[in-house]
């Protein structure tokens, strides 16, 4: 008989003021890392995917009526007696969605929530240190809410009002925006093809991250002996006998089950960095999450 | 070198070992464990389920850990030892010969021999002695064979009645040596074992019932009774079935007879004209020595005696004294008398033949402090309240024996030889407190039943078991021919030299005496030491664990690797404490 799930946990105002102020100092060291591709948003500081009325150029094209004079290429006219316009790259705002795992395998370990908030935290300080625009959202199951970005300043978030719902985020609830920077926290702890989540994060020329908190606990437990394990999320137990080869093989499956995030990652272009809770969160940012790219230092 | 262990009782460790593989089989309390991960450990095998008490016994590192430690553990605990190859123990048993531990025979063979069993490992080589506590009988084992010194046992056949063992631990004691081990068996244990020696009591708290006694008495119509006396020792009533049977005739039908608990019951029967044995039997009870009473109508030897030689002022005190005297009568005018009751006045009676003298003449000395001697005929008599003037003028002759002295003048003789026994009193009887002082009266009739024993006649009487016999025969005779007849068993007849000290047998039975064509004696052996068959005061009492530590410790060595398996239990402990 599964346990009905607890109500959602949520950090305490203090303990929110410490994350914030963590994902500050972090912020100040690291940043989310948009400098690989163009963007689609209002206008802003970073190159877009289109034309604009930035200094890099980008092509040539004939005069069209109707184009802004401004931008013809009176060189180019000079010698081939053509309007040749000269396009420019536009700077844009890039759009982000920052998608929280609000399950409760994320929450109901302090540390590890902690490290959601945290990275939370810092994703919204670093968005706003480059400019971008973005738009936070909570998800659990099929259970979505969007975050109000006028209470995000805050040290009190808002708590959700819906109870952690077992299994994988279901992401079709949730909207995206076009060409956004969608970067989901989640521990991926659930048992479905990360190639079907991936994909559907990528869909509308998204740009894809994600972030893996885990527990150490998780990657190397130290469960011994006769164990009534229950699931967190859904409160089915488990009678097991664990002794090392039973553990052996949890890591063996622990292991094949993250290299087939990253596979999917990796055929899907998107960026996925483990992020560890029990390091401090510049440190833990500085490991995985640096090498593959999801964040990047300062110049 | 023999393994044994000083403390044998720790091998029920080794129970842990099931218990501990019992353990293992058992469904351990889960201990809740909350997760995130769950998901992953769908593709293992579930391990076990919810509410079964057993699960499959896992091959674990723990589980080796754990029956090493018990077996580790049961071997310390035990503590072995290692026999050395050279080592000797003497071990003398002796087994109780009362009569009531035959009451416990079943017990006193197993249990003894189980002890001799666990005693035989202490030593690589033991020497057994086993003897009883009769200082007289001979040694039923002695050897170093265990398998012939258990088969010995069955010779024991305790027949005593009550008596003391001492002398036969002590004989025991010295047997053993220094270092040896003295094993006292016995269905009544001490309090405090007896010096030099342990207790293996055998015995349990019985009733018993059984005969006191029995004596052939003239009844009022000038024949005989029997009147016998049982005993009951045990809680309630009990009726038991009596048989009797007059010489070779068919034993009577058992009637029933009704002994209450703790009181002596006297039984009266007619016995038959012409009658001379007989027997009395009750139904067989746990001890039957004293289940059975044979006896005899007895005819005592007659003392005959004569009082010829006094005046009639004289007779009066001897007249009174052998009227009160048992089996004397006045001998016939023509026949010789064998007592003669003389009086004197001179200094010495100067006769010679067997008689009672006493002084009848002038009274000259001083009477002085009475003093006995110690003498079978004044033993335990009170001369000191005597009163009256010695004959100061007596003079002793080679041979005569003063039992009675009054200050430094003798005042009862003795004087035996030469075929005569004469007792001389020097004093008056009438005169002073002699008539009425019992030490004279008992003295006189201890002299006359010592007349009348050394009186060539023949007597039918009952003796105890293994009583002496004090069997008058003529000088110069020849052999004594003997015909035991036990009331078990086949008769036996043999020889014995007249001289020779001669006991009864130490079975209930009959015992026919004779030389040549003469009869001497026909006499009823009985069995009747209440006190040897009282079974209510018996008791057990397990040979302490000490002594067999005792003799293994003093025959054997520690073992030397004790402390290599102390270290080893503490790995095993500790290594199934770390692989859980």
């Amino acid at each position: 008989m599964p346990k009905t799930p607890p109500q959602l946990d949520w950090p305490e105002p203090e303990r929110f003021r410490e994350l914030r102020r963590d994902a500050r100092a972090a912020a100040g060291h690291l940043r989310l890392c948009l400098q690989q591709r163009n963007w689609r948003g209002a206008i802003g500081n970073w190159s877009g995917a289109g034309t604009g009325s930035s200094i890099d150029f980008q092509d040539h094209r004939p005069y069209l009526p109707g184009d802004d004079p401004r931008y013809i290429d009176w060189a180019a006219y000079a010698r081939s007696g053509s309007y040749i316009m000269k396009l420019y790259r536009e700077e844009v705002s890039p759009a982000i969605d920052l998608i929280l795992d609000l399950s409760r395998s994320m929450t109901w370990e302090p540390v590890k929530r902690d490290r959601l908030f945290g990275l939370a935290a810092f994703c919204l300080e670093s968005a706003a240190a480059l400019g971008a625009r973005p738009r936070m959202s909570g998800i659990s199951g099929g259970k979505v809410h969007m975050f109000d970005p006028a209470l995000l300043a805050g040290n009190a978030w808002p708590v959700p009002e819906f109870a952690p719902v077992e299994g994988p985020p279901r992401l079709e609830a949730l909207p995206l925006q076009s060409g956004a920077l969608r970067i989901l926290i989640s521990d991926l702890l659930y048992d479905q093809a990360p190639a079907d989540l991936v994909r559907h994060l990528s869909t509308g020329k998204g740009r894809v991250a994600l972030l893996a908190p885990f527990l150490q606990q998780e990657a190397e437990p130290d469960w011994r002996g006769n164990l009534e394990l229950i699931d967190c999320e859904t409160g089915v137990s488990r009678r097991q006998r664990v002794d090392p080869a039973l553990l052996a093989n949890y890591r063996q499956a622990y292991d094949r089950h993250f290299d087939q995030w990253r596979e999917a990652c990796r055929r899907y272009n998107a960026r996925f960095a483990r992020v560890p809770c029990e390091p401090s969160l510049v440190d833990s940012l500085g490991l995985d999450a640096f090498q593959k790219g999801v964040v990047e230092a300062w110049a | 070198m023999g393994l044994s262990f000083a403390n044998p009782a720790a091998l029920w460790a080794l129970l842990g070992l099931p218990a501990v593989l019992l353990i293992h089989f058992l469904q351990v309390k889960a201990r809740p464990r909350e997760i995130s991960t769950l998901f992953l450990l769908d593709m293992l095998p579930e391990e076990s389920r919810r509410g079964a008490v057993l699960t499959r016994l896992r091959n674990s590192a723990q589980l080796w850990c754990h029956l090493l430690a018990v077996l580790l553990l049961t071997l310390l605990l035990s503590q072995p030892r290692w026999t050395r190859p050279e080592s000797v123990q003497s071990i003398v048993i002796v087994l109780d010969d009362t009569a009531n531990m035959a009451a416990f025979r079943e017990e006193t063979l197993t249990q003894t021999r189980s002890e001799m069993r666990r005693l035989s490992g202490a030593a690589a080589r033991s020497e057994w002695r086993i003897m009883t506590s009769d200082p007289g009988a001979p040694h039923l084992y002695s050897g170093e064979d265990l398998s012939a010194a258990l088969a010995a046992l069955d010779a024991h056949r305790p027949l005593l009645g009550l008596h003391d063992p001492a002398p036969a631990l002590a004989r025991a004691r010295e047997l053993a040596g220094p270092e040896g081990l003295v094993l006292w068996v016995t269905a009544h244990p001490p309090e405090a074992p007896p010096a030099g020696a342990e207790v293996l009591g055998i015995g349990a708290p019985a009733d018993n019932a059984g005969f006191t006694g029995l004596r052939v008495e003239r009844n009022p119509e000038g024949g005989h009774d029997w009147v016998a006396s049982l005993l009951h020792r045990g809680e309630g009533e009990v009726t038991r079935h009596l048989q009797v049977q007059i010489d070779e005739q068919p034993p009577r039908a058992p009637s029933p007879v009704t002994l209450p608990p703790g009181k002596v019951v006297t039984l009266r029967g007619e016995l038959p004209g012409g009658s001379r044995r007989g027997v009395l039997r009750l139904d067989s009870d746990r001890l039957e020595i004293d289940d059975v009473m044979p006896f005899v109508v007895p005819q005592p030897k007659i003392l005959t005696y004569s009082l010829n030689e006094l005046s009639e002022a004289q007779r009066e005190w001897p007249e009174r004294v052998m009227a009160v005297a048992p089996h004397v009568r006045p001998a016939a005018a023509d026949a010789p008398a064998g007592l003669v009751w003389r009086a004197f006045s001179g200094d010495d009676p100067h006769a010679e033949d067997n008689g009672i003298f006493f002084y009848a003449g002038e009274e000259r000395g001083t009477p002085g402090t009475v003093i006995a001697e110690d003498h079978p005929l004044v033993r335990d008599l009170s001369w000191g309240p005597f009163l009256g003037f010695t004959h100061p003028g007596f003079t002793t002759r080679p041979g005569d024996r003063v039992l009675v002295w009054s200050g430094d003048t003798p005042l009862v003789v003795l004087r035996e030889g030469a075929g005569r026994r004469q007792l001389i009193l020097l004093f008056r009887p009438e005169r002073g407190n002699a008539e009425r002082l019992p030490a004279v009266l008992l003295t006189l009739h201890r002299f006359l039943e010592r007349l009348r024993e050394a009186q060539v006649q023949y007597e039918a009487r009952a003796f105890d078991a293994r009583e002496r016999l004090h069997l008058a025969v003529p000088a110069g005779a020849g052999e004594l021919r003997i015909r035991h007849t036990p009331l078990q068993g086949e008769p036996r007849e043999f020889t014995h030299p007249p001289g020779a000290p001669l006991y009864a047998p130490e079975t209930p039975g009959f015992l026919e005496i004779t030389r040549g064509d003469t009869p001497l004696l026909d006499a009823a052996i009985q069995f009747t030491d209440t006190a040897a068959t009282d079974l209510s005061q018996a008791d057990s009492q397990a040979l302490p664990e000490r002594v067999r530590l005792e003799q293994q410790e003093r025959n054997s060595h520690a073992e030397m690797l004790t402390p290599l398996w102390f270290a080893l239990l503490l790995l095993a402990l500790l290594g199934g404490w770390l692989w859980k």
